[in-house]
C-alpha cells in the first residue's frame, strides 16, 4: 500500500490503523516522491490526502490515472470540505473518498480492507467492444445527478466509440447545450434535484436552436403515464431504468440517424 | 361445535392481572394460537410479557408481523401497532389511524380474525375502561364465532366489557375464574 | 355465501379495477391490512360496499387522490421513535460525516413530518450543507402537503416533546412558526430537499443512496413486494450503506434480507452486507 500524505501525524494514524504483517505500507510526503515510487513497481492499494504541497492531491490522481496499465485503487483522504465539481472529478477515478474526521480512520479501515481483500480487485483490463459505427465519434450529454450512473454509462459509451459530456444538473446541463454545438443527443434523467428532467427539457425546448435536438428520458418512474409526461416535457423518446444497453443503443442511432 | 382454531383476548384497565390469572389455568395443549391486545399505555410490551408468562402455562410472547402464529402460543400486540391476521395464520401489524383512540385496537384484531377463522374463533372481552372490542366482537358473532365477556361486576374496570354485552351480547358472560375452564372445554378436541 | 367472502371477491376486484384504471398496483400488498383499508375507505365515501367504491373510481376520477390517500402511509408523528433518531445521531451521523457529500432517501414521506426531523437533526449534527435529501412518495397530494411543512398547532407540543427525547439541543419552536391553529416547518430546513413521486412497487433506482429511510411501510406489503422492495433499497446504496426500518419489522422473510446486518436490532438500523463479488 502507498501512503501519500505530507503530515507525519496523519500518516502514524494510519500506519497504526493496519497494524498488520502482511500489509507493507510505503510513504511517500509528496505528489512527485509518490510518482517516483509509483514508476516501476505496482502497488494494490494507494491512498492519496488531497492536501499535498506542490502537487495536489487531484493532480496526482489524475496523473496516475494517466499512466498506461490498470489503475490500482485509489482511496481519497480529505481534511476539508469538497465541492460537487471536486467530487465528480475524483469520481472519475475512485468512489471512495473519506473526510478526516470523527469517524473517518474506521471508514478508511474498512475501504482498505475491501481493496486489499478483495479477490477480484484486479479485474483483467477489458477488451475494447467493437467499435459501432452509427454511434462512433458522435457526441451525447449525458445528465445525471447520480454520479454512479454517470461514469458507469460514460464508461459504455465511450468503449463504443462515442464522445461523453457529462453534467450533474439541469443547470449544468443547460450550459453544456447552449455552449457545446457539437452535442447532437441528450440522456435526460428525470429525478434531479433543484430542476428536475422535465423542466430542463422544457427550457432546452424553449431555445430554438435545440428544438430538433434528440432528448431521450431516463427515468426510474415505471407508471402508466410517466412515458407521456416525459413526451409532453419535450423527450424524443423514453427508456426506464435500469438501463437496457442494447435497448439505449439502438435508441440512439435511430435519433442520430434522423 | 367445532373447537375454535384461535382464540383472540382483549382488555386494558386491570388487563395486565385478568391476563395473567387467565392464562394460568389454560390447558398447555389448548390446540389454537391466543392472540391479545391489552391497553397499558406502553410502548413497550416486554415487561407485560414476562409478568403475565411467568405464570402462564402457554408461552408467551409479543406478536411479531410475519411470523406465523403458532398454536398453544400467546401473542400480545406490539405497543403503538395493531395487530392483524393473515388466511394461513401470519401477523401483520398496521400504523394506521387509532380506532376508539385505541392502538393496537381489539375492534381491529377482533375483525381481522373474525374474517380469517369466521366460525372457528373464540373472542375474549375482559376488564377495560373505554369502548374498544365492542364492535370486534359484533364482527365476531356475526361470523358464528364464540363470545365470551367477562362479567362486568367482576372487571377491575367494568366499562370495556359492559360496552361489549350492550353492542354484541355474548354467548357466555362469566366472572373471570371461569373462563379458563371455559376455554379448555371448548378447545376439547 | 357468507358477507365476508363477497367482500373477499370484491376487494380483489377493487385491486384489480384500480390496476385497470389508473395504473396504481396493490396486488402485492398485504392482504390484511389492505382489506381494512378498502373497507374503511368505502365506509369514508359514503359507499353501500366495496361493489360501489369500485364502480365510482372507476368513473369519478376526481375520486382518485382519496382513494390513493385512504389506501397509502398514513399520518406520522415527527421524531416518532425517538430512540430511533438518537440512535441515527449516534451510530449513523459520525459515518455519514466522512463522506464528502450524502445522499439521503426517505421512502414513503407521507406528509413529510420524518423529513423535517431528519433535516433538523443534520443541521444540528453539522451535516446538514453536505446533503441531499431525496423524500418521495407515491401519493402526489402527499408530497404537496410534504412540501409545504405545515402542521397542525394541537401537534406541536408532542412534537416538542419527541424531539427533546430524540436529543434534539434546542427547541423545536427554533425551526418553525407557530400561528393560530398550525405551524410552519422554516423554508430553510428545505433548501437540499427534493420531493418527487417515487412508487417502490413499479419503479427502480434512482439515486445513489449513504442512508435510506423507510419506516412502517414495508410492513403493508407481502413477503414478496418486501423483498422486492429491499432489493430495490439494496441496489440504491453504496458501499456499507445505511437502512433504517420501523421498529418492528422484520427482514428474516426475505431473501434480499440477507444483504444487511444489523448495526443496531432495537432502532432496526441495518448496513448492507459487503458483496461477494
Amino acid at each position: 500500500m502507498l501512503l501519500v500524505d505530507d503530515d507525519a501525524d496523519s500518516r502514524m494514524a494510519v500506519t497504526s490503523l493496519l497494524d498488520d504483517d502482511k500489509i507493507e505500507i510505503v510513504e511517500a510526503q509528496s505528489g512527485e516522491e509518490a510518482l517516483e515510487l509509483l514508476d516501476g513497481k505496482r502497488y494494490d492499494c494507494i491512498v492519496v490526502d488531497l492536501g499535498l504541497p506542490g502537487m495536489s492531491g487531484f493532480e496526482l490522481i489524475d496523473r496516475i490515472a494517466a499512466q498506461s496499465g490498470p489503475l490500482p485503487p485509489v482511496i481519497v483522504h480529505s481534511g476539508r470540505e469538497l465541492t460537487r465539481d471536486e467530487s465528480a472529478r475524483l469520481r472519475q477515478h475512485t468512489d471512495s473518498i473519506v473526510m478526516k474526521g470523527a469517524r473517518s480512520l474506521e471508514r478508511l479501515l474498512d475501504e482498505i480492507s475491501l481493496f486489499l481483500h478483495s479477490v477480484h480487485r484486479n479485474a483483467p483490463p477489458r477488451v475494447l467492444r467493437d467499435m459501432d459505427s452509427g454511434l462512433h465519434g458522435r457526441f451525447v450529454l449525458v445528465v445525471d445527478d447520480d454520479m454512479r450512473n454517470v461514469f458507469a454509462l460514460s464508461k459504455i459509451l465511450r468503449e463504443k466509440g462515442l464522445n461523453v459530456v457529462m453534467a450533474q444538473d439541469g443547470q449544468k446541463a443547460l450550459r453544456q447545450v447552449d455552449e457545446n454545438k457539437s452535442i447532437e443527443i441528450v440522456l435526460m434523467d428525470v429525478m434531479m434535484p433543484g430542476m428536475d428532467g422535465y423542466e430542463t427539457m422544457r427550457e432546452m425546448r424553449k431555445r430554438p436552436a435545440l428544438s430538433k435536438l434528440p432528448i431521450i428520458a431516463v427515468t426510474a418512474k415505471a407508471m402508466a403515464g410517466d412515458r407521456e409526461k416525459c413526451l409532453e416535457a419535450g423527450a424524443n423518446d423514453y427508456l426506464a431504468k435500469p438501463i437496457d444497453i442494447d435497448k439505449l443503443l439502438s435508441m440512439m442511432r435511430i435519433w442520430l440517424h434522423a | 361445535m367445532t373447537a375454535p382454531r384461535a382464540i383472540v383476548i382483549g382488555c386494558s384497565a386491570g388487563g395486565m392481572r385478568a391476563l395473567k390469572d387467565l392464562l394460568s389455568g389454560m390447558r398447555p395443549d389448548i390446540g389454537a394460537p391466543v392472540l391479545a391486545v391489552c391497553h397499558t399505555g406502553s410502548e413497550d410490551v416486554s415487561t407485560l410479557c414476562d409478568l403475565i408468562g411467568a405464570t402462564s402455562t402457554l408461552p408467551v410472547r409479543e406478536a411479531r408481523e410475519r411470523h406465523p402464529a403458532r398454536d398453544n402460543t400467546v401473542y400480545v400486540a406490539p405497543g403503538g401497532y395493531h395487530l392483524l391476521i393473515e388466511r394461513g395464520g401470519r401477523m401483520t401489524l398496521s400504523v394506521d389511524d387509532r380506532v376508539a383512540f385505541a392502538r393496537p385496537s381489539i375492534d381491529v384484531l377482533f375483525e381481522s380474525a373474525a374474517d380469517v377463522y369466521g366460525h372457528e374463533l373464540a373472542g375474549i372481552v375482559l376488564t377495560g375502561a373505554n369502548h374498544d372490542g365492542a364492535h370486534g366482537l359484533l364482527r365476531i358473532r356475526q361470523r358464528r364465532g364464540i363470545a365470551i365477556v367477562q362479567e362486568p361486576l367482576d372487571a377491575e374496570a367494568p366499562a370495556m366489557p359492559q360496552a361489549a354485552l350492550d353492542l354484541a351480547g355474548a354467548d357466555h358472560c362469566l366472572p373471570l375464574r371461569g373462563i379458563a375452564p371455559l376455554l379448555n372445554r371448548l378447545c376439547e378436541r | 355465501m357468507a358477507r365476508t367472502d363477497i367482500e373477499d371477491i370484491e376487494v380483489e376486484l377493487f385491486q384489480h379495477a384500480l390496476l385497470a384504471r389508473h395504473g396504481y398496483d396493490f396486488g402485492g400488498y398485504a392482504p390484511a391490512s389492505f382489506r381494512r383499508r378498502v373497507l374503511n375507505l368505502a365506509s369514508n365515501l359514503g359507499c353501500a360496499n366495496v361493489g360501489e367504491l369500485t364502480s365510482r373510481m372507476l368513473r369519478e376520477d376526481a375520486l382518485l387522490p382519496n382513494v390513493i390517500a385512504g389506501l397509502s402511509v398514513p399520518v406520522s408523528e415527527m421524531f416518532r421513535n425517538p430512540s430511533t433518531f438518537r440512535a441515527l445521531r449516534s451510530e449513523v451521523f459520525p459515518i455519514l460525516g466522512s463522506y464528502p457529500h450524502v445522499n439521503i432517501w426517505q421512502a414513503g414521506c407521507a406528509f413529510g413530518q420524518e423529513v423535517y426531523s431528519l433535516a433538523i437533526l443534520l443541521e444540528e449534527a453539522g451535516l446538514y450543507d453536505r446533503c441531499q435529501i431525496y423524500a418521495t412518495d407515491f401519493s402526489d397530494a402527499a408530497l404537496a402537503r410534504a412540501q409545504e411543512g405545515i402542521f397542525p398547532a394541537r401537534d406541536a407540543r408532542q412534537y416538542s416533546e419527541n424531539y427533546l427525547a430524540a436529543g434534539g439541543q434546542r427547541s423545536l419552536s427554533d425551526y418553525c412558526h407557530a400561528r393560530y391553529d398550525f405551524m410552519k416547518l422554516d423554508d430553510r430546513l428545505r433548501r437540499n430537499v427534493t420531493f418527487a413521486n417515487h412508487n417502490l412497487v413499479c419503479d427502480g433506482v434512482f439515486c445513489e443512496a449513504h442512508l435510506i429511510l423507510c419506516r412502517n411501510v414495508l410492513i403493508y406489503f407481502s413477503d414478496a413486494l418486501q423483498d422486492h422492495a429491499l432489493a430495490l433499497f439494496r441496489d440504491s446504496l453504496v458501499r456499507n450503506g445505511f437502512l433504517c426500518l420501523g421498529n418492528r419489522e422484520n427482514i428474516d422473510f426475505a431473501p434480499a434480507g440477507r444483504d444487511f446486518a444489523a448495526v443496531d436490532a432495537a432502532s432496526r438500523i441495518f448496513r448492507k452486507n459487503p458483496r461477494n463479488e
